[in-house]
C-alpha cells in the first residue's frame, strides 16, 4: 500500500471512497440534477452488506437529504410520522392525511431536498410504495430508493413506480482498491500487503461487510504480535466468508 | 461594472472579487463569492447572518463596518470548522450542534447510532445529563 490518504479523520466513521459511494452519489445527483418534466426517482440496489447503506448515508451527508430507514414493524402512520420527525416535527399529530399534508407542506419550502428511503424492498411489500409516490409527485422533490437486489423487480409491480424510475444504481462487490481504500480508513497505522486485501476480497466474495469485519480481525491480529505491516504468509486469523465454521 | 440597460444584469461574484481586491482577496471572500454563485447573494447573506448589501460590499471590498467579525462569520457558516463525529467522520461544527439538538427518533439506524454517540462522552457534545434531565 502507497501513500495513505490525506486523513479526515483520525479513527471510524469516515466513509471510505468506494465506487459503490461513488454510484450511488451518481445517481442521486442525477434525480437532483434532472431536467424539467422528468421523474426524480433513482434506485440504488444491491445484496445486503455491500454498503449500499454507508453509501447512502454519505449521499445523505453531503445532500443534506432526509433519510430514514423502513423498519419492519413500520405502519403507514409511523412512516408518516417518521417523515415528520426527520422534517422537525417533533410532536406529530392527527390523521395520516393530515400528517401527509404537513409533510408535502413542509417540502415546499424546501424544494428539490433529497429523501432517501433506506430499505425501501420493505416499503413496497408492506404495500406503501404509493405514500412515496405521493410524496414526491406532491412536493416534486426527488426520492432514492434504496434496497435489496429484488428492489427493481419488486417495483415492476406497480407499474407507476416503476414507469418513473429516472436513474439506476447497482451496488457492486469491492475490488482490491475498495479493499484498499477500507484498510487505509479502519487501520491508518497498520500497512496491509496487497497480496492479502487480494487474498481477503477473493474469500470474502467481496461484500464489503465481511472484508469490514475482516479486517478488523487482522488489525487485532497484528496488534498481538506488534505488526506494524503485515503480508499474506504472515496472517492466519480467520477471513469472514459468510459462512458457519464447519467441524473438522 | 457596465451597466446594460433594460437586462437584469448577472453578477459574476468571482468577477466582482477579483477587480476589488485583486490579488490580495483572502480565501474566505473567495469562498463567500462562490458561495453567492451557486446559490443567491441573499440566500448566503441569510446563511452567514448578514445583509445582502453587507456582503455585497465585503465582495467589493468596500464594506465599513467590522470585516474580522464577517470573517468570522463566514468561516463559521459557509467554510465550516470541522469536529470529528465518531459517526460521520469530519462535520461540520453547524451539522454537529444541528445533530445534537435533535431529539430522539427512530426514523432510521444511522439517527439512533447519532443519538447514542452525542451522550456517550463525545467531546464535541454539550449535552450534559443534567440538561436532560431538566429538558425532559
Amino acid at each position: 500500500m502507497n501513500a495513505i490518504p490525506k486523513p479526515v479523520n483520525p479513527g471510524f466513521g469516515s466513509v471510505a471512497p468506494l465506487k459503490n459511494v461513488a454510484e450511488c452519489l451518481a445517481v442521486a445527483q442525477k434525480i437532483i440534477d434532472r431536467p424539467a418534466g422528468v421523474d426524480g426517482l433513482g434506485v440504488f440496489f444491491g445484496p445486503s452488506g455491500y454498503g449500499k447503506s454507508k453509501a447512502s448515508l454519505y449521499v445523505q451527508n453531503k445532500a443534506k437529504a432526509i433519510y430514514i430507514e423502513v423498519f419492519d414493524f413500520w405502519t403507514k402512520k409511523v412512516l408518516v410520522e417518521s417523515i415528520l420527525a426527520e422534517l422537525g416535527v417533533t410532536n406529530p399529530k392527527g390523521s395520516i392525511a393530515d400528517m401527509m399534508k404537513q409533510v408535502l407542506r413542509l417540502l415546499q419550502d424546501d424544494p428539490n431536498r433529497l429523501l432517501i428511503v433506506d430499505e425501501a424492498d420493505k416499503l413496497v411489500d408492506k404495500g406503501f410504495i404509493e405514500y412515496i409516490r405521493d410524496i414526491y409527485k406532491g412536493a416534486r422533490i426527488p426520492v432514492l430508493l434504496v434496497g435489496e437486489e429484488r428492489l427493481p423487480d419488486k417495483l415492476k409491480a406497480y407499474e407507476r413506480c416503476e414507469n418513473r424510475v429516472t436513474a439506476f444504481g447497482m451496488a457492486n462487490p469491492c475490488d482490491v482498491d475498495d479493499a484498499k481504500a477500507l484498510a487505509s480508513i479502519y487501520h491508518r497505522q497498520l500497512r496491509i500487503d496487497d497480496d492479502l486485501l487480494a487474498h481477503i476480497v477473493m474469500e470474502t466474495s467481496g461484500v464489503t461487510s465481511r472484508i469490514v469485519t475482516t479486517l478488523a480481525e487482522v488489525g487485532q491480529f497484528a496488534k498481538a504480535r506488534q505488526l506494524s505491516e503485515i503480508t499474506r504468509d504472515q496472517y492466519t486469523g480467520p477471513i469472514f466468508t459468510g459462512r458457519a465454521p464447519r467441524r473438522k | 461594472m457596465t451597466i446594460v440597460p433594460n437586462a437584469r444584469p448577472v453578477t459574476d461574484y468571482l468577477a466582482k472579487v477579483n477587480t476589488a481586491w485583486g490579488d490580495t482577496a483572502p480565501d474566505w471572500v473567495i469562498a463567500l463569492a462562490e458561495a453567492c454563485s451557486k446559490d443567491s447573494q441573499s440566500a448566503v447573506a441569510r446563511r452567514v447572518g448578514y445583509s445582502a448589501p453587507t456582503i455585497s460590499a465585503v465582495l467589493g471590498n468596500t464594506y465599513k463596518g467590522n470585516m474580522p467579525k464577517v470573517e468570522d462569520a463566514v468561516r463559521w457558516q459557509l467554510i465550516g470548522e470541522t469536529v470529528s463525529c465518531p459517526i460521520l467522520g469530519a462535520i461540520r461544527k453547524t451539522e454537529c450542534r444541528e445533530w445534537q439538538d435533535k431529539p430522539y427518533a427512530a426514523t432510521s439506524s444511522h439517527r439512533v447510532a447519532m443519538y447514542r454517540a452525542c451522550r456517550d462522552g463525545c467531546p464535541h457534545s454539550r449535552i450534559s445529563t443534567e440538561t436532560e434531565e431538566t429538558a425532559s
